[in-house]
């Protein structure tokens, strides 16, 4: 009974940071918003700069679940799509995938650390010291 | 001359990533891939077993230059010519070698040893992993032309609306062997190289026109000296595009490849439609490549006729690849296969049906 109820609560927590992202960026970052597809180009390294032609560099938590949800609100593609694109990427010098960060910690040092810098993380998580500039639900 | 540039400017592309040795993990990328091909022809009653693999390192020097390189590994050849196995015949090919260096806008430069940029399926062919057929339709560009060569690439990425584009000039040369596309290779070279590329894609298609010449120089026999030219341009033009309906996926291709001598003009065309469920993905694929012999009496050479009009194959294949997981895909296929020649009025047409079956283990890593 407590398993199944600790199962039960792990499932829904899973669910529940997978439910909503934010994007975020530098407390001094430029970039107050971004668009979808902006997002998607830059996370699918498509483009390596914000619209407003500053470098963009994008990181992101090895957290499979979250990465899921991300590409699909985001760029429509699943995890099977993605690992083929990225393995076209990759093997013919296009793009490389955004760096993976295991920690949410880290992710937060680096986006505090550096302007350029853009990532999604779980609401929970978010502080008063780094910029939301998207929501995905 | 433009060999020992690119060789000088490698050598100080290592100089510059030893010095920076102790950045070395934090900014450098291996990644890797394997293919095992398994293939029995029907009629001949021949079982084949080919395996292959690389690596590709990629190095980021710094936030706006980046150095990456491929090695490739695959079955090789007996003191007799033989293909064999063994692993002490494995030939070992450096695919890519390359730096990139990224100006503002999107716009990269990128200097090095290259395969062509107009098919996604040259590029990634040896990655089989990257495609879902068992093996790629359009792989190879014929009729002597280069499949990689050395020069210098300039990319341009950008978007307009929902679109995406990349655009691609290539300048080189190619001293590697010349291929026929159909396992004859020739010594010789291609000299001034010229590439355009153009890709556009969207969320529900992808299309990727591209042309390139040069001056290809063959190692002619001296008994066909004087019927072919060896020193000849070489053109090719290619169309490749995908449209994404749902669960299905449309993919097609043509190329034609030319030389200006009697060798015949080389068209390859395909398609194929993908139903992916879940991790299974069943294909169909007709492909076609047709061989257009040309009047010898064009080049003021001594061929008293031509022999052959036309000579054509096409393939039907029935396919299924199977995701295993994130790094693993298994592909199965039946391919019938016709083989015709087109004799003019000189005597009847000649057909040759076969089939095979084919499966794959494709890995990356």
């Amino acid at each position: 009974m407590l398993y199944s109820k600790l199962l039960i609560t792990l499932f829904l927590s899973v669910n529940l940071y997978a439910q909503h992202l934010a994007v975020i960026v530098s407390k001094n970052s430029s970039i107050n918003t971004i668009e979808k597809k902006e997002l998607s180009r830059i996370f699918l390294a498509k483009t390596r700069n914000f619209s407003n032609g500053k470098r963009a560099v994008a990181i992101e938590s090895s957290n499979k679940e979250y990465q899921i949800f991300f590409y699909n609100r985001v760029s429509n593609k699943n995890k099977k799509q993605l690992k083929k694109y990225w393995a076209k990427m990759i093997f013919t010098g296009r793009g490389q995938p955004p760096k993976k960060f295991d920690s949410i910690e880290s992710i937060m040092d680096f986006i505090k650390s550096n302007n350029n810098a853009i990532s999604y993380i779980p609401f929970e998580y978010l502080s008063n010291d780094i910029k939301v500039i998207m929501e995905i639900k | 001359m433009l060999n020992k540039f690119f060789k000088l400017n490698i050598f100080l592309l290592f100089s510059t990533v030893s010095l920076y040795a102790e950045q070395f993990t934090e900014s450098f990328r291996l990644d890797g891939y394997a293919n095992v091909n398994m293939k029995e022809e029907k009629q001949e009653r021949k079982d084949s077993l080919k395996v292959s693999g690389g690596f590709q390192g990629r190095y980021e020097v710094s936030d706006n230059m980046a150095i990456t390189g491929q090695v490739h590994f695959r079955e090789g050849h007996k003191s007799n010519g033989m293909p064999s196995n063994s692993l002490e015949d494995y030939d070992t090919e450096l695919k890519w070698l390359y730096l990139d260096y990224y100006f503002k806008d999107d716009i990269t430069l990128r200097l090095g040893a290259f395969q062509f940029p107009i098919f996604k399926s040259s590029e990634t062919g040896d990655i089989g992993y990257t495609y879902t057929w068992t093996e790629t339709p359009l792989r190879f560009y014929g009729v002597f032309g280069c499949d990689d060569y050395e020069g210098i690439e300039l990319l341009k990425n950008f978007s307009y609306g929902d679109y995406n584009f990349l655009a691609q000039f290539s300048y080189g040369q190619s001293t590697n062997e010349l291929s026929d596309g159909r396992g004859t290779s020739r010594n010789g070279e291609a000299s001034d190289l010229i590439g355009l590329t153009f890709k556009t894609s969207h969320d529900d298609f992808l299309l990727s026109v591209g042309y390139i010449q040069a001056k290809s120089t063959l190692d002619i026999p001296d008994i066909l000296i004087n019927i072919v030219d060896d020193t000849v341009n070489f053109n090719m033009m290619a169309l490749e595009s995908e449209f994404y309906l749902g669960d299905y996926t449309l993919k097609s291709g043509f190329i034609k490849t030319n030389l200006d001598n009697v060798f015949p003009e080389d068209i390859k065309y395909y398609t194929s439609l993908e139903y992916s469920y879940k991790d299974i993905t069943p294909y169909i694929l007709y492909s076609k490549e047709i061989l257009k012999f040309k009047d010898a009496s064009r080049f003021n050479k001594p061929l008293p006729v031509k022999l052959v009009d036309e000579q054509y194959s096409e393939k039907y294949s029935l396919g299924v690849r199977y995701d295993f997981n994130e790094n693993m895909a298994f592909k199965f296929s039946y391919t019938y296969e016709n083989d015709v020649k087109k004799y003019g009025n000189i005597f009847n047409n000649s057909t040759d049906k076969s089939s095979n079956l084919m499966g794959t283990i494709n890995v990356i890593f």
